[in-house]
């Protein structure tokens, strides 16, 4: 049987280290991935992302499985080596996905064996 | 809803609004909290999406971090290449990492594994940058 805890703040038992459930929620990851962005791209670990399609060179679109309140949320993105310098999330941002690209140090897109992404906002 | 009803889905409802304890453990799976997300709509997972390391740090001479959570050690391994250790391990090595450097630094993945990660500063080439900064979200062990 599910269980639930109905409260405003947290703390530890001492008192200390008072945490609001506003933080929790808010100051919470709403998704991340880290994907392989060659070839035939794939997941290689992720939360609350149902799928990541290859949109074209160095471009790929991630779609959450539950979607965010509204498209305003924070997008970080990080790539994984000097061949590849640049990751950014282009204006293609909703509340069910968001587009992240890899750029090189002519800022080309290029393909990246290990991307990443984090994504923090309001959950609908 | 009546009392019986909320006692029958456990539902406990604080009074004082405050919660005082030292862990939070999922009834039905340890590993797995829901919370009520912003919209009040859905839910998403504690535990996923807290994150499980950050660090801010001086990359330049020995590295130093000026603050930090699950961090032990911060390894000087090249110029603009430091391997930062956890103190608790993660489950596995596909955690999702960011990191950013000041005044135009770049920072990007060079190798992880469930102890450590390990970074590159780049500023057209490796650099030992002197505030950076990375947050890590994935599965703890």
């Amino acid at each position: 049987m599910a269980s639930e805890l109905r409260v405003d703040t947290l703390k530890d038992s001492s008192g200390n280290n008072s945490v609001g459930m506003s933080y929790v929620a808010e100051g919470s990851a709403k998704g991340w991935i880290k994907y392989n962005g060659t070839g035939t791209i794939a997941i290689s670990d992720s939360f609350n992302v149902a799928s990541i399609t290859d949109e074209t060179t160095g471009t790929t679109t991630v779609t959450f499985t539950n979607a965010m309140n509204n498209a305003n949320y924070s997008t970080v993105a990080t790539c994984s080596d000097t061949a590849a310098h640049l990751q950014i999330v282009d204006a293609n941002q909703a509340t069910g996905s968001y587009r992240q690209r890899t750029l090189d140090g002519s800022l080309s897109l290029v393909d990246d064996p290990a991307v990443y992404g984090n994504a923090h906002g309001d959950l609908a | 809803m009546s009392r019986a009803a909320d006692l029958a889905a456990l539902i406990v409802d604080v009074n004082t609004t405050e919660a005082k304890t030292d862990e939070l453990t999922g009834k039905t799976t340890a590993g797995s909290i829901a919370v009520t997300g912003e919209g009040g709509s859905t839910t998403t997972n504690l535990q996923q999406g807290l994150c499980k390391s950050w660090c801010q740090w001086n990359n330049a001479g020995t590295p130093t971090a000026s603050d930090s959570l699950n961090l032990s050690s911060i390894v000087d391994s090249a110029t603009g290449r430091p391997d930062l250790n956890f103190t608790n391990n993660m489950n596995n090595d596909d955690f999702a990492a960011s990191g950013f450097g000041r005044s135009g630094y770049s920072m990007m993945w060079d190798h992880s594994s469930t102890s450590q990660i390990g970074v590159i500063i780049w500023y057209g080439s490796y650099y030992d940058a002197n505030q950076c900064s990375y947050m890590i979200q994935g599965d703890l062990a």
